[in-house]
């Protein structure tokens, strides 16, 4: 459609890039929180802070509240305390796919307050908490995103020279490009990998052309037969007793070789009920899929899978590549600055489509197509990292007892969100929406470790540094060097505005 | 940048009145790689799934693993390609091709 290729793929990366942009801008970012989120989880239950960790599990207890809450459930599902997160997460599944979850004290098995936790970010990754069409949608986004980088690539003739070169000074166009370029470059082998991977995750749902062929279209046979996963049909008959589940830890520890995380019990009510062993996925790349399986009624051992065939550990190796469960801390650290990478050259990216038009963009005003572009970009690129610490905030500030904690703090990130979109692109009139948000944001986080301070016991700085509790005293620490960070973003913002307002019309590169 | 130079030359003229033409060549392109490739990549699935020389499960997840790279592929054909004509015609032929074949095995596509 234009007269070179390179051209025509500059137009496809420059229009797939913006209209994808802002999803995949909340993507990256919920994704690269996603690396802490156990710590995050951990990090937001003050009330488990202090307690030394325990070995000990608390399926039975767990599952005895499970009976309570759904004892029709299609499954109970409960894991264990570990050193990332010390609370027990609990999830009864009903037949109609909703689920509902409480964390437990992994010392008393008592349910502790709610909360949004590293999990919400998590969500937002994968299905923006939008279910089903949320999952289609930022698959479609990481297709975008493939084809985008691809095309960008395409277009790069000097993509090693670019490398180095940052020209912050230059301003305007000259220096968003180099800054978009630096990040996409450095970050090119993980964004490819991310993206691809990401979609690849979810292939059952998103490219099912050959389960259709070779299994009629059932995902569950097909997950069956691939994994060697055990299953029994429901008789219809009550079950007459339930096996201690902790009693079987050590068998099927044993029969595992690694440690039990996991436990589940399928229709737990029915007299075809299984008791599902599993582990994590921290040993190596590709997750751990395996599982043992016992009688419910009697405790009798009836399966172990067995291990996985080259297609399936493929598939594992993919998934366990993205969700980066196997490298420990120091990974998750380079994932999380990778991640950090690519919500700087998405967000960079959409500023160079802004400066490279901006003077169309002045000329047009607030209410045009440039205008509604100018407000996405601030209230999606600023809006965002002010609402995630707000929830934060929220957290430490709602009080313990209130109902529905956890749909409580997600108000609080929506409502922040919101109103932070509306007052950026209000103030992007006046050249200050960015200024604004920033500074905020920059407030909230340093405002972050003394809230900690005052509302909390065991969980500041001044008691996780000496207790050596190094992940709490991370989340901390990184607020303000985020604060630190959205600060100078701030400052950086007030003086172009500054730049700005004496010279009507933006200076092209 | 010689597109930004572009950009700026059309930035200096009065607005341009609305074209229909490139509008809808564009609007196909975009369906060219959205709809016509997912059927390409969705054809090429099955088709895989019928003729890797794996067990069933292995066929299925060798096939879906190098759909997308299929898709990402057919996305950039459609902006390549000279004519949005092209740009649907390829990807839908060999995409029904593909899924035809499949479709007329479906005993040997199922096979373990």
């Amino acid at each position: 459609m234009k007269d070179s290729l390179i051209k025509s793929m500059a137009w496809l990366h420059t229009w797939a890039g913006l209209v994808v942009g802002w999803l995949l801008f909340v993507i990256f970012v919920g994704g690269t929180i996603a690396c802490f989120d156990a710590e995050l989880d951990d990090w937001t239950r003050p009330s488990l802070h202090g307690q030394p960790p325990t070995t000990q599990t608390q399926f039975d207890a767990a599952f005895a509240l499970s009976r309570e809450r759904a004892p029709d459930a299609h499954a109970w599902w409960a894991h264990v305390s570990g050193p990332r997160e010390r609370g027990i997460e609990s999830y009864t599944l009903l037949d109609d796919g909703t689920q509902s979850k409480v964390v437990l004290d992994p010392v008393s098995g008592e349910p502790i307050p709610g909360t949004a936790g590293g999990e919400f970010f998590f969500v937002l990754h994968y299905n923006l908490h939008a279910g089903t069409l949320g999952m289609y949608l930022v698959g479609l986004a990481g297709m975008l995103m493939m084809v985008a980088l691809v095309a960008g690539v395409l277009i790069h003739k000097r993509i090693f020279k670019d490398f180095f070169t940052f020209r912050p000074r230059a301003g305007g166009q000259r220096a968003w490009l180099d800054g978009h370029n630096v990040t996409g470059v450095l970050g090119l082998p993980f964004h490819l990998m991310i993206a691809y991977t990401g979609v690849a995750i979810f292939t059952a749902s998103y490219m099912f052309g050959g389960i259709n062929a070779a299994y009629g279209g059932d995902i569950e046979h097909f997950f069956g037969e691939a994994g060697d996963y055990y299953h029994r049909a429901e008789t219809g008959q009550p079950l007459r007793q339930l096996h201690s589940v902790d009693a079987l830890v050590a068998d099927a520890q044993r029969r595992m070789g690694v440690r039990v995380e996991w436990a589940a019990i399928e229709h737990p009510a029915d007299s075809s009920a299984v008791i599902a062993f599993g582990t994590d996925h921290s040993r190596r790349v590709a997750w751990d899929m395996q599982q043992v399986y016992y009688d419910a009624a009697t405790g009798a051992f009836l399966h172990q899978t067995a291990p996985p065939g080259a297609g399936y550990y493929t598939y594992s190796w993919l998934g366990g590549l993205h969700m980066a469960q196997f490298g420990g801390s120091a990974l998750r650290w380079l994932y999380f600055l990778l991640g950090v990478a690519g919500c700087v050259m998405i967000a960079s990216g959409m500023q160079v489509w802004v400066a490279k038009r901006a003077k169309k963009v002045a000329q047009a005003g607030a209410l045009s197509g440039y205008g509604l572009v100018l407000g996405l970009n601030v209230g999606v690129v600023a809006g965002m990292p002010l609402a995630s610490a707000a929830l934060l905030l929220a957290n430490r500030l709602l009080p313990a007892t209130l109902p529905e904690r956890a749909a409580a703090e997600i108000t609080v990130f929506c409502a922040v969100w919101a109103l932070a979109t509306v007052w950026g692109a209000w103030r992007t009139r006046q050249g200050l929406g960015w200024r604004d948000l920033f500074g905020l944001t920059a407030l909230a986080l340093f405002a972050l470790p003394w809230v900690n301070l005052a509302t909390t016991t065991h969980s500041h700085l001044l008691a996780t540094i000496p207790r050596g509790e190094r992940s709490l005293a991370a989340v901390d620490l990184s607020a303000l060097a985020f604060a630190a960070a959205f600060a100078w973003l701030a400052r950086r913002s007030a003086v172009r505005a500054r730049a700005g307002a004496s010279q009507p019309v933006p200076q092209e590169a | 940048m010689s597109t930004a130079t572009s950009a700026n030359a059309k930035a200096t003229r009065p607005a341009t009145p609305f074209v229909w033409r490139p509008r809808v060549a564009v609007a196909a392109r975009v369906l060219a790689a959205t709809v016509a490739g997912y059927f390409f990549a969705h054809g090429l699935t099955a088709f895989l799934t019928l003729v890797l020389p794996f067990a069933r499960a292995d066929r299925v997840i060798a096939a879906s693993m190098f759909a997308f790279v299929a898709w990402c592929a057919v996305a950039i054909y459609a902006f390549a390609a000279r004519s949005a004509w092209r740009a649907w015609l390829w990807p839908v032929l060999g995409g029904a091709a593909l899924l035809g074949v499949t479709l007329a095995f479906p005993q040997f596509a199922a096979r373990a």
